[in-house]
């Protein structure tokens, strides 16, 4: 028999159901402000800006916070307010409910001026001005570096060619070996079959910036049903509770809200690191010095996601590898990406497994 | 009744259940939107209709909205489309596979026919376009319709400063005249055409129009290509569901929901496209078109910057140069601030070590003394 066997009853009524439930969602809809979706759950001040980047500090949530600062270093390609979106979906806040004293490297949008800025400008220019600026706020020889997605390989550059200045380095949803065709998105952006799936020499000459429109696109293509089409459906099971709407509303805010890419440190960071995978190679060289990942001697703690479909578990994983410390810690999550952060449950675990392996290590 | 009967009866009340849902919906939706500003057309297809007073609702409704709400709920009737579409898919589609199930007849079948009919389809058409590469002339016109979207602003202008205007067609600019001139020979010796260099006062345009039509049809070829692959992909998503069904079927479960269907389609659907995403076959096809795409659009530049320079008018070019000059002077400026300040701080240290206070450096400014020679 064949297994579809839908009543023309049951089908009017689910269709019935469903236009009842749009109906309360364009209510719900046209009750939210943009004001309500704004991220950013936690106070914090801009002490620093150069070019469109600004250092922000978070306001301690405690009296007395951990002596030694902690530094996010996070992705261009998306905002970096994903670790502080709302208060009950923030990794910062949780971190500073539990002492730490954070800072936040917000790189800003950048526009066509910024197309000749190169990962050297980002890693031995912006980072290492933040980490001086920091140190010397708090009159110390060294700080905490926390490093998530992209911002974690930056990082780890970083670290490798300033380890005097880093306490201990944590890495968040990191990609390390960027040859695993696990990645829908590192086979499409060249780490099998190189130019020929993207020519990044000739995109960057064509296009100057890589616009944020078009890297959602990729990024929604990944998963084209489930991002296009279920999720919007979902949604018309919580039309009526404007809370949850709310959240919805956030996270598509931030989803969208993505700066372009200054076109010669996205073709750098592709070419060198999805396609020639020079990274754990120790060939990628940012201001004239290689980028060896043995020089990262200091304490590490590795943190991946199990279900990530954008920087795949053995991508990450692979750091343990590569480094030379000897005290390095992996941690994995059941997560995605970006369930990192929104998670509820992992939200629980992950803030006090931060600041525990950070207070070991004074 | 016989069952083929009873089937189809089923199945024409299915189908007016689906037709007099739109009808009531749309009556929810009228009164609903009677009571805002909503202007309201003729109503046709009831599903369509369904879709566009929607759309008409949601804009009144919305109208004041924020950006990402409204960027939202236009996401979601997008959605809804595609939802629409997929049960008109279920419903109109599978008409025979349906009927043949409720009778108890081979729906295997009749769906494996409808996959095979499917990829029939796609057979034909990739045909279609080995035999459209045939007709150059066809191609160029379309290339030529492309041009005036890009150049449009400076046509006119070019053609009346080169005193082509009174010379020009009625509907053709100096860019139609150089496809004038060169339709024969292109017709005759296409390709030994594009190898030659052109000739004359127009050459470089003419080559940079060349050069386009080559990028261009490239591109075309892409796009096509990749919607053979994005053909292919869906074709294995039926192939995947047929599985599924089957071992439904062989299980003795059924599908009584509009959900459940819907669900089975989101488990199907994105890892069937994902087994084709990672093929080679596709990678390259999708790397093809986004890499043309490219080359047409860097062409298409050159060949607007080429009319740009006559009219003195900076490009895109000019303005990056003169960008990346800004941007190499402020590294080197930052890369002397750093050596200054740690030059300073050496200089304090070694006055502390000597037990002396550091100079402060020089506010004074420098004033410059006019040469006696600049009388």
């Amino acid at each position: 028999m064949f297994p579809v066997q839908i009543s023309p009853e049951q089908l009017s009524k689910e269709l019935a159901d469903y236009n009842k439930q749009m109906l309360e969602l364009n209510e719900t809809l046209g009750k939210i402000r943009e004001a309500d979706i704004q991220y950013g759950a936690s106070e914090k001040e801009a002490i620093y800006s150069e070019d469109k980047l600004t250092l922000y500090h978070f306001t301690p949530l405690v009296e007395k916070p951990f002596e030694i600062p902690l530094l996010i270093s996070y992705a261009l390609v998306n905002r970096p307010y994903m670790a502080d979106l709302q208060e009950n979906r923030s990794l910062v806040r949780n971190l500073l409910k539990l002492g730490l004293d954070i800072y936040l490297i917000d790189w800003g949008y950048p526009g066509r001026e910024d197309r000749w800025v190169t990962l050297d400008d980002y890693i031995n220019g912006y980072i290492d001005t933040c980490v001086d600026i920091i140190r010397e706020r708090h009159n110390l020889e060294q700080i905490n570096l926390l490093g998530i997605c992209q911002g974690g390989a930056f990082s780890l550059c970083y670290v490798a060619l300033h380890p005097e200045k880093i306490k201990n380095l944590i890495t968040m949803v990191t990609p390390v070996d960027f040859d695993v065709n696990d990645g829908l998105l590192n086979a499409w952006v060249g780490c099998t079959i190189g130019s020929k799936s993207l020519d990044v020499d000739l995109m960057a000459d064509a296009l100057g910036n890589i616009s944020g429109d078009f890297m959602n696109f990729g990024y929604l293509m990944l998963k084209p049903f489930q991002l296009n089409f279920q999720k919007y459906l979902g949604l018309l099971s919580i039309a009526d509770d404007q809370a949850k709407v709310t959240d919805f509303m956030r996270m598509e805010k931030w989803i969208f809200d993505s700066p372009d890419q200054a076109g010669a440190a996205w073709r750098e960071f592709v070419k060198d690191f999805y396609q020639g995978n020079k990274l754990i190679k120790g060939e990628v060289v940012l201001g004239g010095k290689q980028v060896n990942l043995k020089n990262i001697t200091m304490p590490v703690l590795n943190i991946y996601a199990e279900e990530d479909h954008l920087v795949p578990p053995r991508s990450s994983m692979a750091l343990k590898d590569y480094v030379g410390s000897k005290d390095y810690t992996v941690s994995n999550f059941p997560a995605g990406h970006i369930g990192m952060y929104v998670s509820g449950k992992v939200q629980k675990t992950l803030p006090p497994l931060i600041a525990n392996w950070l207070q070991e290590r004074p | 009744m016989t069952e083929t009967k009873q089937a189809q009866d089923f199945f024409a009340d299915m189908l007016s259940s689906w037709t007099d849902t739109q009808k009531k919906l749309l009556e929810t939706w009228t009164s609903a939107a009677q009571n805002s500003t909503a202007n309201f057309g003729k109503q046709q297809n009831a599903a369509k209709s369904w879709q566009n007073l929607a759309s008409q609702g949601f804009g009144d409704w919305l109208g004041n909205a924020e950006p990402t709400a409204q960027a939202t709920s236009q996401r979601l009737l997008e959605s809804q489309a595609m939802l629409t579409n997929l049960i008109n898919f279920f419903m109109k589609g599978w008409s025979e596979v349906m009927q043949q199930g409720m009778a108890g007849g081979d729906w295997q079948k009749a769906m494996q026919n409808y996959v095979e009919n499917f990829r029939q389809q796609l057979t034909a058409q990739q045909t279609q376009w080995a035999g459209l590469s045939q007709t150059t002339g066809e191609l160029w016109t379309s290339y030529l319709q492309q041009v005036p979207q890009f150049v449009e602003p400076w046509q006119k202008v070019w053609q009346s400063s080169l005193g082509l205007a009174k010379e020009a067609p009625q509907d053709s600019t100096l860019l139609g005249d150089l496809a004038n001139l060169n339709w024969q020979a292109f017709q005759k010796t296409f390709g030994q055409y594009l190898q030659t260099p052109a000739l004359g006062m127009n050459r470089e345009y003419d080559e940079k129009l060349r050069q386009g039509f080559h990028k261009w049809m490239a591109h075309e070829e892409a796009k096509y290509e990749y919607q053979l692959v994005i053909g292919d992909a869906w074709l294995h998503i039926m192939e995947v569901l047929q599985a599924k069904f089957t071992s439904l079927a062989e299980e003795g479960k059924t599908i009584t929901t509009l959900n459940e269907l819907i669900s089975i389609w989101n488990e199907t659907a994105d890892p069937a496209f994902l087994d084709v995403f990672r093929s080679d076959k596709y990678i390259k096809a999708q790397g093809k078109m986004v890499n043309t795409m490219m080359a047409y659009r860097l062409q298409k530049r050159e060949f607007v910057e080429a009319l740009c320079e006559q009219y003195d008018l900076p490009t895109r070019t000019e303005v990056d140069e003169a960008h990346r000059r800004n941007y190499q002077q402020g590294r080197a400026i930052k890369a002397l601030q750093k050596d200054l300040a740690e030059t300073r701080a050496l200089v304090a240290e070694l006055h502390a070590a000597l037990g002396q206070a550091p100079k402060a450096p020089s506010t004074r400014k420098k004033t410059t003394t006019k040469s006696n020679t600049e009388k």
